[in-house]
């Protein structure tokens, strides 16, 4: 139940068995059904997801009720809304279980006893917060500045493993794109000429 | 998020409770060992609330798995096993163990200290059922643990439950 989450955070920081058996009682086990929800909007984002196995989607949905996904969590990520997690606002995020999954959740409170117990893994969040600040300035870059080829291109380069296990709509949405136009693009991708 | 609770073993206090919760802004895991109980209450909680949103679960570590609170209902004697199987998946999780109050047996109040130390890294709340002697009056439920927030979680359910909560001392110290 705890494999992912021991050999993601020993890639950054090496703990002791003490440490990690302490550690292991800070979170929380959930599984989670295919289609169920984590966090709805409206609520406050009161824990991080790490994902032990399993596949979930952060959205918005706009006015006119179609969502916007903002990022897809596979088994060794973590998911949440940072941003209503840290100021304890409510969230305008909803995320949900597109397979059924298992997660490990840490709930704010629980990861202040955490890093102050074991100081070394203040240099795992730090790391793990850079990493996903990266990936936040990657994302709106390439949203203000690419093609839909390019971003449909980057994506598949980089997430393979998701290109397999989401549907189309949804990588669409992702990209800020069609459908229709996501479908073109495939087509000729596969027919170049 | 709707919150979802598993019930673990479905004898008077589990399905009293069980069926005090059905068709409020809950999801219901219903788990006894004897699964006919479950699915049984799950039908009749179906036919008195059409909006309950209640299933009948064959494992009780699932149920434990993906719920957000758990209910220990099984008898004292049984206390011990269910909560050793449960442990793993039960990590932070707020723990009720439930019982109903009797004035012939005290031994419930005795074992409580006793399901904090089977499940050290839960937040344990006990909470005995009292129905009230005079149909008038409305029932109530004692309840007593040592985590302030999981304490005013539980006192929240109880009362959703249209069970008036009392806070007393833990009564194993």
């Amino acid at each position: 139940m705890y494999d992912r989450l021991h050999q993601h955070i020993s890639r950054l920081v090496s703990l002791t068995d003490d440490e990690f058996a302490f550690l292991k009682t800070l979170f929380i086990p959930k599984k989670l059904r295919r289609k169920h929800d984590l966090l709805q909007a409206g609520d406050v984002c009161k824990s991080i997801a790490f994902v032990e196995k399993g596949l979930l989607k952060a959205y918005t949905v706009d006015a006119k009720g179609v969502e916007h996904i903002l990022q897809f969590a596979p088994e060794d990520w973590w998911i949440s809304d940072l941003y209503s997690y840290l100021t304890g606002e409510p969230s305008d995020t909803q995320i949900d279980a597109l397979e059924d999954s298992e997660l490990l959740l840490l709930e704010r409170g629980n990861m202040d006893i955490m890093v102050e117990n074991i100081p070394k893994m203040e240099r795992f969040f730090r790391i793990t917060l850079q990493n996903n600040y990266i990936a936040s300035q990657r994302r709106i870059k390439s949203a203000l500045s690419q093609s839909a080829e390019e971003k449909y291109a980057d994506f598949i380069h980089r997430y393979p493993d998701i290109v397999q296990r989401v549907p189309q709509h949804m990588i669409a949405s992702y990209l800020g794109i069609t459908p229709a136009f996501l479908s073109r693009i495939r087509g000729r991708k596969a027919h170049p000429d | 998020m709707k919150p979802t609770i598993a019930i673990i073993g479905l004898g008077n206090a589990g399905s009293l409770l069980a069926t005090r919760l059905a068709g409020h802004s809950y999801r219901l895991l219903l788990f006894d060992q004897d699964r006919s109980k479950a699915q049984a209450l799950r039908e009749t909680l179906l036919q008195t609330v059409h909006s309950v949103d209640a299933e009948a679960m064959d494992c009780k570590v699932t149920a434990c798995w993906e719920a957000d609170l758990l209910v220990l209902a099984v008898s004292e004697a049984r206390k011990k096993v269910v909560a050793e199987q449960i442990r793993q998946v039960a990590t932070c999780k707020i723990v009720i163990s439930l019982a109903t109050l009797s004035r012939a047996d005290q031994s419930g109040a005795h074992l409580s200290g006793a399901v904090q130390q089977w499940l050290p890294d839960s937040k344990l709340v006990n909470v005995w059922l009292a129905p009230a002697e005079d149909a008038h009056l409305p029932d109530s439920a004692f309840l007593s643990g040592t985590h302030e927030g999981a304490l005013a979680v539980v006192s929240e359910l109880l009362t959703v439950a249209a069970l008036t909560p009392i806070e007393v001392e833990d009564w194993s110290a």
